[in-house]
């Protein structure tokens, strides 16, 4: 009896063995690979077949691709596949992040497993370590080849960005400057009209005491984030110059207004209010003026459509009038190690076609193809004067080591901002971060 | 019995044993095959890579540096701080959690109504996520918020304690507590009510009070489980991870400046987000030697006072 009951045991075991190997098998079919993101090495495989099958032009298969990124950026680029699949025979399918930490968290070793998507959103942000690491692919070829031929529709200050050491890696889609919010329902509760609207740090601060003596509230949010950061010290004058330019007047300037006032009692952080978002400060009424992006047009018509908010480009510093804040330029990269990198080059040149410019018009971005400058002045008549702003900002410049770099950008103003006992300065942080960071 | 028969049972016997181990073997071998290719595996895996400079994204680049990383590591005043707070939440959380669910273990295994209902309560928290606690927790600590009102009566100051660099650790190990006790109390009402009742009457008799019962007789009867609460409480809460992760949001982890930063998020940091994986498993082996020291103090001063 035991025998057999052994025996049973044996096989039951070793049904359920195959039974997980066979749904392991099952995970890279296509019907589950658009539910699974992880499956995407395997649906590269597959579609590599289907891909060779289409160029042979023995099957009229679609090669599917992936493309990665966190936030919207599904339903922002979304316009510019369409049709794409009749069109060159590929298609894109998004694979979504929550949060750009977990994007970058995530990217390396999804491309060392070879499940990472084919080609991704990517920011001018904080690039470089990526690009000198390996990880995103030079277009240069595909250019020559005339794959891509988008590139040439892209304005050159943006193209600049995306040329490292002489080589091309990213086709840039948008360029939009940051932009400073005002939300108008406290501005005018606070008695301020539209002419005290700020064009200097010097304005926001008086702004901030009116809030302050009038709402008995904090005027001015500031995110502790290195994006931030880096809107005050390029608007006076300064910034990181890829590492060479950390430790100038102009940055030590810039941190200690934001020490100073958040010392005065006129500053706010999202995080001191358990929120994550500047954006979501500005509609929840804490504070009533932010550094932001043009993002928040989109997300402040879905989540806080009563919320009457001003877009305006970045204060600068007294004196400092021919400077403004930064441009996001952030482009279509290729990943290392996909297996479809000439398909993918076809589908980035598909995307940047005029449908997908024209739904950038409609949620605030600045198309990268200058053609579409004054269309955008027309569609975002409240953003207008930003266009005029992209020749005065200027890409981040973070230094090579990227994210280690902001972290300890971070770190050191949270310690200047979130410790009362603190006497750090802003001289001293941008010295200390020389010395670590410099180039 | 004749001794063919007994050497006939002997066979017999042995043959059941044999029998009886190749079964054995057959059910506890998903579990081995599964604890080495998950466990031992990336164990000496992360060993080996602690030897070298080593992206894992760009294998083509990957150099055995030798002990080049460990130097590195006792050179970084970041590391230091991080094994610096890891240590100091061991100290504050193990003998708080300790006494804690020993306290309410002790309460509820006594005669109250509706028992059920709170060991459930208790143990709730537990169960629940520990990103959602903390976002929970989050909310009491903001600045103008409950609990830190009702702080500032002892002298604390009014602010958002999450986001203070001299309040963030502190808020991290209330809501870390607050979360385990329930674990921990489940695990020492099971001890006690391993002990004998008997033991309990004879010290009555003896006109042992309460308090005399519960030290000479409870305390030293679950000494066994208290040792495993000790070393599973060190054990995790050197690895304390999600409630850092929440309460840094967007921040890098440590966030506000570090004041949360532990081994474990430094070496998180280092392996992915700064594609250090040879540093970070460095800091991981570190790690892997404090708690196995560690434990291993435990287990022998346990044995020495047994």
């Amino acid at each position: 009896m035991k025998k057999v009951l052994a025996l049973l045991l044996v096989l039951l075991m070793v049904a359920a063995l195959a039974a997980c190997g066979q749904s392991g098998n099952n995970s890279s079919t296509p019907s589950s690979k658009a539910e699974n993101s992880e499956s995407s090495g395997e649906e590269s495989s597959e579609a590599e077949d289907s891909s060779q099958a289409t160029n042979e032009g023995n099957s009229g298969e679609v090669v599917k691709i992936t493309m990665g990124g966190w936030g919207d950026f599904n339903t922002e680029h979304e316009a510019g596949t369409e049709g794409m699949a009749d069109a060159i025979g590929v298609e894109v399918e998004f694979q979504k992040y929550p949060t750009d930490s977990a994007f970058w968290d995530n990217l390396p070793a999804q491309i060392a497993a070879k499940t990472a998507p084919d080609f991704i959103a990517l920011t001018n942000e904080l690039y470089l370590p990526y690009i000198k690491d390996g990880l995103i692919v030079p277009i240069d070829q595909y250019i020559e080849d005339g794959t891509i031929t988008c590139w040439d529709k892209v304005g050159q200050n943006v193209k600049d960005i995306w040329t490292v050491d002489g080589q091309i890696y990213g086709v840039p889609y948008h360029q939009t400057p940051a932009v400073f919010a005002v939300n108008m329902d406290l501005w005018e509760e606070a008695e301020l009209t539209e002419a005290d609207l700020p064009e200097t740090w010097d304005d926001v601060l008086d702004a901030c005491k009116v809030f302050k003596d009038k709402l008995g509230m904090t005027g001015l949010c500031f995110n502790t984030q290195e994006f931030h950061f880096t809107q005050y010290c390029l608007s006076y004058g300064g910034g990181w110059g890829l590492g060479k330019t950390i430790d100038t007047p102009e940055n030590a300037a810039a941190l200690q207004f934001v020490i100073d006032a958040y010392r005065e009692g006129y500053v706010v952080t999202p995080k001191e209010l358990g929120v994550s978002y500047d954006g979501n400060v500005i509609m929840s009424g804490d504070a009533a003026m932010s550094t932001g992006g043009t993002w928040y047009v989109n997300d402040f018509m879905r989540n806080a459509p009563d919320v009457k908010v001003k877009y305006i480009t970045i204060p600068h510093a007294e004196g400092k009038d021919d400077v403004s804040g930064t441009f996001h330029a952030p482009c279509y990269a290729i990943l290392k190690g996909g297996s479809h990198e000439k398909e993918t080059a076809m589908a980035i040149n598909y995307m940047l076609n005029d449908k997908l410019f024209d739904h950038f018009l409609d949620i605030g971005y600045i198309p990268a193809d200058p053609e579409f400058f004054e269309p955008f002045k027309e569609r975002q008549p409240e953003l207008a004067s930003l266009v005029d702003a992209v020749p005065k900002s200027n890409g981040f410049g973070y230094p090579p080591a990227g994210k280690k770099f902001a972290d300890a950008l971070i770190y050191k103003m949270e310690e200047a901002l979130f410790n009362s006992d603190s006497t750090v300065t802003g001289a001293q942080i941008v010295k200390e971060l020389q010395e670590e960071f410099g180039e | 019995m004749t001794a063919e028969n007994t050497g006939g049972m002997k066979k017999k016997h042995s043959k059941m044993r044999r029998q009886e181990a190749v079964a054995g073997w057959i059910f506890v071998l998903p579990a081995v095959l599964f604890w080495l290719l998950w466990f031992l595996y990336p164990a000496l895996k992360a060993i080996s890579i602690s030897f070298y400079q080593y992206n894992y994204a760009t294998p083509e680049t990957n150099a055995f540096v030798g002990l080049a990383n460990y130097a590195r590591l006792f050179q970084d005043p970041k590391f230091f701080t991080a094994l610096g707070h890891s240590f100091l939440m061991v100290a504050v959380i193990v003998p708080l959690q300790t006494l804690l669910s020993f306290a309410v273990a002790v309460m509820l295994n006594g005669p109250i109504k509706l028992k059920g209902f709170y060991r459930s309560s208790c143990y709730i928290p537990y169960v629940i996520s520990s990103m959602a606690v903390t976002i929970f927790f989050m909310y009491f600590f903001l600045k103008g918020g409950p609990a830190t009102t009702f702080f500032t009566l002892f002298g604390c100051e009014n602010v958002s304690w999450f986001a203070n660099t001299k309040y963030a650790m502190a808020f991290l190990i209330i809501v870390y507590v607050w979360q385990q006790v329930g674990f921990y109390m489940v695990i020492f009402i099971g001890a006690l009510q391993e002990v004998p009742i008997e033991l309990y009457e004879a010290a009555k008799v003896d006109g042992a009070n309460a308090w005399q019962r519960l030290t000479k007789i409870t305390v030293p009867m679950i000494k066994n489980t208290t040792y495993l609460v000790l070393t599973f409480g060190m054990i995790n809460a050197f690895q304390i991870f999600d409630q850092i992760a929440a309460m840094s949001k967007q921040s890098p982890l440590g966030s506000p400046s570090g004041a949360t930063s532990t081994l474990v998020t430094f070496l998180y940091q280092q392996s992915f987000s700064y594609m250090d994986m040879g540093y970070g498993s460095a800091a991981a082996v570190v790690l892997f030697l404090i708690i196995f020291s560690l434990s291993a103090v435990r287990e022998t001063v346990g044995r020495r006072s047994d």
